[in-house]
């Protein structure tokens, strides 16, 4: 119904550097690539369904490096 | 600087008008008092006095014969009843609120509690308050609806969950890690924004509010502090030439303090009266039974409206303070100590203390007067996931810190403070918003910085990127930015 | 509340003999201050002071010939815990606690003095009564680090010679503490206030009229901060003398110690406090 080019719903991410590029390594690790469009160093453009996934990475992630004193 | 100004001024004004008629005395006399680097403090002093009404102009005081109106062109005066009752309250000892008024005067109470028992009831009544915000509704019988309206209405407690029961919010949490004072302060707020439509209960309660700040705290069992006989010193001294009234005489020769200090509830307005109930029920106030006619005030209810500044941590006299009271078993106090492997030890007495600790600590041992918790990631997660902040965490961990680790500077270890701050971090991290990405194939960048202009004026452009002509809005406005785009594309 | 709460300490003299004769003056009618009127008139003050901030405080110590000792608060009062700036004690309750005490002192003095030695002196012991009351800001300023104290010193009878070394002491560790130390002298001029007054920056009234609140009011009331503002009477001259060691008698010219600083009117060729010999040197032209 538009002339516009091309147009996807997804979802942005805004992150910090590391973590996109965290991110975009999960991304090769797929089989079927998730990203949609790069966009600068802080913002990716991911599909919707992908989410879930990156926030579970993620929080695995950030768990590696716990240390949790052992009473 | 200019409040000392104003109150130095008027204090001053009021002496020298002791003597003259109606106290009028010249601007200019007024200004020549001040240093002429200075006459711009003086004159927003004198312009708030002014706008206060404390300060009115001679020539609008009434009773001036015509003729001497034209002197007093550029004479200022205290405003008559304001001049009248600091004079009293300069000149007579004691002005206690409700207590000079012979139709409300009490018979003495034959069974006056201590000061012990009334901060005791005072204390149990507000740790229910507390238990109630904290457990939410299942804790025991709960305190009553006046007080679960509040909770409601000042955003402390929200209903969710299918239950609809009653459950701490974020503003909850910020309300329960304060001090008492300011927790009774945002009470006091919130019901007086509640009756903000009615004018006169709001100057009812205004005026009780102000009046309850003069009453005195009762005092502990004192023995007669040396003999007294009837001496004229104790007595309004006579610098005016108007003799003032005297001070009800009973007490002023007696010149000992009572034990409790009362006040008759019937001296209060209806509006005034329902606030008095609802702070009996919050324990500010106190009432033996519900027939009783007099209430006691406690030192909370007192400070209310000037009283103890929020500090940043308490000075040591008040920990004194509240050691010496926790000896009488009145207020335990709960000091921590955070030492830097992230251990937390909590010197209290109290089940509410402790349960505002399992709030953000993982508890590894309690003993009768100690708890041993340690802040861990999960821990600490918990309680952000429910909504407290890290700012809260470390401001309650300071304002209960232990007398040892007071003059620390900092007083929480840096290593513990960095880390609950990071670790609020890492919840907003990376942040998701769901949206849709148009590619604009325009030619020139005008129009297409149109179209992200419009996308923001929405609120809904969450990324623009002018090269490559690519736009991110959010996913509700899509249809209408699109509608725009259209309208520009050449067709 | 933006300011600071202040302390301020008074240190009254409650002498028998000096306020004795100033009754006695008064009764023939001449015009100078009653103990009655200077201490209601105090009484005022006080009241206006506790109203410039609500948790403004005050501590009186009163000195006579048996002796100083701290009015208010009391020791009752301060076992009890209950501080005057959270409301705990009425001002009716303070006043009486301060008449009370005055008189109490008064009477021991009274009935000291029939049976005192003739050594010991007969004038109030100001040095006593001012190091008690420096402690006491100490102990306040140590609790709670943020609040300014001032001193007030209503002095009825002469100057004390004999206690100068003393009251020098506690002028410079006023001064050292940041402690403005004003003074209204209802007796005679006391050269030892006036230097207090200078050095640390507070105020010297000598008042001979029988109104004393207007002073009170006017110059004594503002805050430090306060009085950077007002145009108010300064000293123009301060008495500087200081009192040999040796008699104790102000002098204007004397010798000096090169090592202790110690003066004394004559020249003796060993110092009294540190025994360094000295020997004079004439300058020769």
């Amino acid at each position: 119904m538009s002339n516009v080019r091309t147009s996807r719903k997804g979802v942005l991410i805004t992150c910090d550097v590391p973590t996109k590029q965290f991110i975009l390594h999960l991304n090769s690790k797929q089989a079927q690539g998730f990203i949609i469009n790069d966009l600068d160093e802080t913002h990716l453009f991911v599909e919707a369904s992908a989410v879930h996934e990156i926030r579970e990475q993620l929080e695995r992630l950030q768990e590696m490096n716990v240390y949790v004193r052992q009473a | 600087m200019d409040n000392e100004m104003m109150a130095w001024s008027h204090v001053v004004l009021s002496s020298v008008q002791i003597r003259a008629g109606d106290g009028a005395i010249s601007k200019d006399l007024l200004k020549g008092w001040v240093r002429d680097a200075y006459t711009g403090v003086h004159r927003a002093a004198v312009r708030q006095l002014s706008a206060l009404r404390v300060l009115v102009r001679a020539q609008e005081l009434s009773g001036a014969a015509a003729a001497a109106q034209q002197q007093r062109r550029g004479m200022i005066a205290l405003n008559p009843p304001f001049r009248k009752n600091l004079l009293q309250a300069l000149l007579t000892p004691d002005v206690a609120p409700w207590k000079d008024d012979p139709r409300f005067a009490l018979r003495p109470d034959k069974l006056t509690p201590s000061r012990a028992k009334i901060e005791g009831e005072m204390r149990r009544k507000w740790e229910a308050v507390l238990h109630f915000l904290v457990a939410s509704d299942g804790a025991g019988a709960g305190p009553t609806p006046s007080v679960r309206a509040f909770m409601q209405q000042a955003g402390l407690m929200a209903r969710r969950g299918r239950s609809e029961q009653l459950v701490i919010t974020n503003r909850g949490y910020e309300f329960m890690l304060r001090d008492i004072h300011v927790q009774a302060w945002m009470f006091v707020l919130s019901l007086i924004r509640s009756k903000s439509s009615d004018a006169q209960a709001r100057d009812d309660l205004l005026s009780f509010l102000f009046m309850l700040s003069y009453c005195t705290v009762s005092a502990a069992l004192q023995p007669l502090e040396g003999h007294h006989n009837a001496q004229s010193v104790c007595a309004a001294p006579s610098l005016s030439c108007k003799p003032l009234p005297a001070a009800p005489s009973a007490s002023v020769n007696r010149c000992s303090e009572k034990v409790c200090e009362d006040y008759p509830l019937l001296a209060l307005t209806p509006a005034q009266a329902q606030l008095a109930r609802d702070f009996i029920d919050l324990g500010l106030l106190y009432q033996r039974k519900p027939s009783s006619q007099r209430f006691y005030t406690t030192e909370i209810a007192v400070n209310l409206v000037f009283g103890a500044a929020a500090a940043e941590h308490p000075s040591r006299a008040v920990i004194q303070a509240a050691d010496a009271s926790a000896q009488l078993d009145l207020a335990p106090r709960m000091t921590i100590i955070v030492e830097t492997n992230f251990q937390v030890v909590a010197y209290t007495t109290s089940d509410l203390h402790v349960a505002m600790l399992t709030l953000f600590l993982e508890l590894r041992a309690r003993l009768p007067n100690m708890v041993i918790g340690v802040i861990t990631r999960e821990s600490v997660r918990q309680a952000l996931v429910t909504g407290i902040k890290a700012s809260q965490i470390l401001n309650f961990l300071k304002w209960h810190a232990h007398p040892n680790v007071i003059n620390r500077r900092p007083m929480i270890p840096e290593n513990i403070a960095d880390q609950i701050i990071l670790w609020e971090r890492e919840r907003t991290r990376v942040k998701y918003d769901a949206g849709t990405l148009l590619d604009l194939p325009f030619e020139g960048v005008h129009d297409f910085d149109k179209v992200a202009e419009y996308a923001e004026e929405l609120g809904a452009c969450l990324w623009a990127a002018r090269e490559k002509r690519v736009l991110i809005v959010a996913a509700a406005a899509v249809n209408k930015v699109v509608a725009f785009a259209d309208g520009l594309m050449p067709s | 509340m933006d300011e600071d709460p202040s302390l301020l300490v008074v240190v009254f003299d409650a002498s028998q003999g000096a306020w004795a004769a100033k009754d006695a003056l008064a009764a023939q009618g001449s015009t100078v201050g009653t103990f009655q009127g200077t201490l209601e008139a105090m009484m005022v003050f006080l009241q206006s002071y506790l109203l410039m901030h609500r948790r403004n405080d005050i501590a009186v110590v009163a000195c006579g010939e048996a002796g100083s000792r701290m009015v208010f608060p009391t020791p009752a009062i301060e076992k009890d815990n209950v501080s005057l700036a959270t409301g705990g004690v009425s001002s009716k309750r303070v006043q009486s606690c301060i008449v009370d005490g005055l008189r109490e002192l008064m009477s021991a003095s009274a009935c000291g003095t029939a049976s005192v030695q003739p050594a010991v002196s007969s004038k109030a012991p100001i040095a006593k009564a001012l190091s008690q009351a420096l402690c006491f800001t100490h102990r306040k300023i140590t609790e709670n680090p943020s609040v300014q104290t001032r001193l007030l010193v209503v002095q009825a009878g002469p100057d004390a010679p004999e206690s100068y070394n003393a009251v020098m002491n506690c002028i410079f560790s006023a001064q050292k503490a940041q402690i403005p130390v004003d003074c209204l002298c209802v007796g005679p001029d006391s050269v030892f206030m006036q230097q207090a007054a200078d050095v640390t920056g507070g105020v010297y009234c000598h008042v001979q009229e029988p109104n004393v609140l207007q002073q009170l009011l006017t110059l004594i009331l503002p805050s430090q901060a306060c009085r950077k503002y007002l145009r108010t009477k300064g000293q123009e001259t301060v008495d500087f003398r200081a009192a040999c060691f040796c008699h104790r008698r102000l002098i204007e010219i004397a010798y000096v110690c090169s090592v202790c600083l110690s003066v004394f009117c004559e020249f003796s060729p060993i110092c009294a406090t540190c025994g360094t010999r000295a020997v004079p040197k004439l300058l020769t032209t």
